[in-house]
């Protein structure tokens, strides 16, 4: 454990000293963070103090909102299909500075993909928990956050292909989400973020109808990736409302199916490879 | 709980280690099931485009073989890959044939049970009562393997069979009986299942041990492509590839351009709008489709062909060289000549002389020289048939051969050897025809004419002396030789 606050406050200084105006105030408050990390004492300004107070004592930050998102879909070896997903995501984090770091979030989304080989329905459902910690510096004008967790995504497929009759494909994938949150503080009223989440797949499997009561075992993808910048605006000056505008990109891809008949004749699915661009416009309530 | 344990241990016990069986479990049985499964979505898969179940192909390009297939000791595997557009589960297989004494008919009952003889098929001797339904089964009940090239294979293995006919069906099972010890074969005219036949023999004491064929002699509905390892023949492969929707087309086209479309076009045999084959002419004539005075029907056509043919040789000689093997092997040169509507031939080098019986015409159609010459019986005998080999056969055949590929009348010596070296020479007009035989007709086989230009296939009773490329040959050797076919788009 200490060595993972060890690495947090490495992160932390190095960033740090790029991030914000005041190197010696910098290597202080990065130095404190990690002394505070280690579980020593350290020094609080007033100012500090009462920006700390009024986090700490709102650490929980609940989203809901809408979102709209471009997709590009391309099963290997296949011609790509393009279209427009609508959707909504709900998540709550907890996060109190130098300290313990949890959240839920959900997505959903869903929409039309048209190609040359016909058209296909998309369903997108995402559910993610995370823990993690968040380190502080710059006089807790930066956080930074670090967080693993469970994911689970679902993407449902009605493809209506140009010939041959309608398929449904249920992916359902299991995977561990490893991110980094950023949060710079750039005024009272604004905040600007930036998130990166790796998503390595650890049980994706798929169902196919109409043939039902088979999963089939797709191989792990590891190239999942996720990142975005959300502009977080206050609304009030208790801080209490927020409106969240997130611009992201995301890369995901199904695995193709392993399953083979005993004489090694293969199931054949093609991998998928996903590429989602989009902005989510959430109202956020922080307590 | 006691009572539930021993439940699954019995359970389990019985999946580890169950044998073939039909009353317990199985892992052959599990594993079959699996297999299906796999093969079944892999289909749905392959017909939305995404994946491909008879691997991925260009329709108009010959498929490439299918790989060896596991092998069983005696028996002729034989390798089948569907790429018909229908699942192995509404293909159909059935194997007919003679026993090794080439005169009992007898029905291949195929082992559909996971084991030792999955897929092997063993011949029972037909017999009053039975229906050809009892010995069908589906693709999917044989035995599958990789056949290479994305392609899913299934194999049927043969035992030693004579006169081997394995009919393929869409759909459903045939329905054939057996009169006395005879199967009784499918109507083509009157059957609304769309089936195919596939010629084939295999005999230890054979020469070639394995023979095989695609054949079209009495119609064309599905397109099979075959190929043959270890073939000692002029090729290992025959048979066609186009889609039969495409081939229909074409046959349809070409039917329809024809001066005499209103008899060509009714050899496409549909049900309401759904084709169900093109019959050769023989057949037609037979179901009352087509003139069975064709090629002597110059009240309806302005034109006789076997008229023009009489007046021709009566002032001409025709030459002709035959090979006998009847009552001994011998080579024999021929000039015939006609007087009023008989033809004779006199040897010139000891051959017996040989003479046609009178041209005629019907009713019935069994009476008229059209119908023997486009359906391939003796016109010296039709009714009792000389026996095969004599001069009386081989005169007979190669003055009908020359007639449906379109070379008769001619004043050069019709020989095999030099029909054979000009294959491109069939089917075209011959400009001996007196006039308005060039325009009129035509007065070749044109059914066999457009299922030649997809390839090597009989289509005729004795196209195997036109095309000898069709017959594939080898020699067994075991655990090698294997046939495959690969089914072709039959949609």
């Amino acid at each position: 454990m200490n060595k993972m606050w060890l690495i947090a406050g490495v992160l932390c200084l190095s960033v740090g000293a790029t991030a914000a105006s005041n190197t010696v105030d910098n290597q202080n408050s990065c130095e404190d963070t990690f002394l505070a990390a280690s579980g020593k004492n350290k020094k609080h300004s007033p100012d500090r103090q009462k920006n700390e107070e009024q986090k700490e004592a709102m650490p929980s930050f609940l989203q809901l909102g809408g979102d709209y998102t471009y997709v590009s879909f391309k099963p290997a070896g296949l011609p790509s299909f393009h279209g427009n997903l609508g959707g909504a995501q709900v998540s709550y984090e907890y996060k109190r500075m130098d300290s313990f770091y949890g959240a839920l979030t959900t997505d959903w989304k869903q929409g039309h993909m048209h190609g040359t080989d016909g058209k296909r329905h998309l369903l997108y459902i995402d559910v993610q928990e995370r823990f993690g910690y968040t380190a502080t510096c710059a006089q807790e004008k930066v956080m930074f956050t670090f967080f693993t967790g469970l994911g689970y995504r679902h993407l449902g497929h009605k493809f209506i292909p140009s010939t041959g009759s309608v398929l449904y494909f249920r992916y359902n994938e299991l995977y561990v989400p490893v991110g980094v949150l950023a949060d710079f503080v750039a005024a009272s009223w604004f905040t600007l973020k930036l998130e990166f989440t790796w998503m390595p797949q650890v049980y994706p499997t798929v169902s196919i109808v109409p043939l039902k009561g088979a999963r089939w075992i797709l191989t792990e993808q590891l190239a999942n990736f996720y990142g975005s910048i959300p502009l977080d605006f206050t609304l009030t000056k208790g801080k209490t409302f927020h409106l969240v505008i997130e611009p992201f990109y995301e890369r995901w891809k199904d695995g193709h199916s392993t399953a083979k008949t005993s004489t090694g004749i293969p199931l054949g699915l093609p991998g998928n490879t996903y590429n989602f661009w989009g902005v989510n416009v959430n109202f956020g309530f922080q307590f | 709980m006691k009572h539930f344990l021993s439940l699954v241990l019995s359970i389990s016990s019985a999946f580890l280690f169950g044998d073939d069986s039909a009353t317990i479990f199985s892992k052959d049985r599990l594993v079959q099931f699996y297999d299906e499964f796999l093969l079944e979505e892999k289909l749905y898969l392959s017909e939305a485009g995404v994946g491909s179940y008879g691997g991925v192909y260009d329709p108009f390009t010959p498929p490439p073989n299918p790989a060896a297939p596991p092998f069983k000791s005696g028996y002729l595997p034989m390798a089948l890959v569907n790429q018909s557009g229908y699942p192995d589960s509404q293909v159909y297989v059935l194997v007919t044939g003679d026993l090794t004494d080439g005169a009992t008919q007898a029905w291949g009952q195929v082992d559909t049970s996971p084991g030792s003889n999955f897929g092997v098929a063993s011949l029972v001797v037909a017999a009053t009562g039975q229906n050809a339904t009892q010995f069908s089964c589906t693709l999917s009940q044989l035995p599958s393997y990789n056949a290479g090239n994305g392609n899913t294979g299934r194999v049927l293995y043969l035992p030693q069979i004579t006169s081997g006919l394995v009919w393929f069906s869409i759909g459903e099972a045939l329905s054939m009986t057996v009169n006395g010890n005879s199967i009784v074969h499918p109507s083509y005219t009157t059957t609304t299942t769309n089936f195919d036949t596939f010629e084939m023999t295999y005999l230890l004491s054979g020469d070639p041990q394995v023979s095989v064929d695609t054949t079209a002699v009495s119609a064309f509905s599905i397109p099979l492509y075959a190929y043959l390892s270890g073939a000692t023949s002029v090729s290992a492969n025959s048979g066609v590839y186009q889609p039969r929707s495409y081939i229909m087309e074409q046959l349809e086209s070409a039917f329809a351009s024809a001066t005499e479309s209103s008899q060509w076009s009714n050899l496409v045999l549909k049900n309401g709008s759904t084709v169900l084959r093109c019959l050769s002419p023989g057949q037609a004539i037979s179901a009352s489709l087509f003139d069975e005075n064709y090629l002597n029907n110059s009240a309806s056509y302005g034109y006789s062909y076997l008229s023009n043919l009489l007046t021709y040789y009566n002032t001409h000689a025709l030459s002709m060289t035959v090979g006998v093997t009847v009552p001994s092997t011998a080579t024999y040169n021929y000039t015939g000549s006609a007087t009023g509507n008989i033809f004779s031939f006199t040897s010139t080098n000891g051959g017996p002389s040989v003479t046609f019986e009178a041209f005629a015409n019907g009713p019935p159609y069994t009476s008229s020289t059209t119908y023997n010459i486009l359906e391939g019986l003796n016109l010296v005998n039709p009714i009792t048939q000389p026996t095969a080999g004599t001069a009386a056969d081989a005169v007979s055949k190669l003055f009908e051969e020359a007639i449906v590929a379109g070379i008769l009348p001619t004043t050069n010596t019709v020989v095999l050897s030099s029909l054979v070296a000009n294959q491109s020479s069939y089917y075209k007009v011959n400009a001996n025809l007196s006039s308005p035989g060039g325009t009129t007709g035509p007065w070749y086989d044109l059914y066999s004419k457009v299922l030649h230009e997809f390839g090597y296939i009989y289509t005729y009773a004795y196209d195997d002396a036109l095309w000898p490329q069709v017959l594939l040959g080898a020699p067994f050797t075991n655990n090698s030789t294997y046939v495959g076919i690969t089914i072709r788009n039959s949609q």
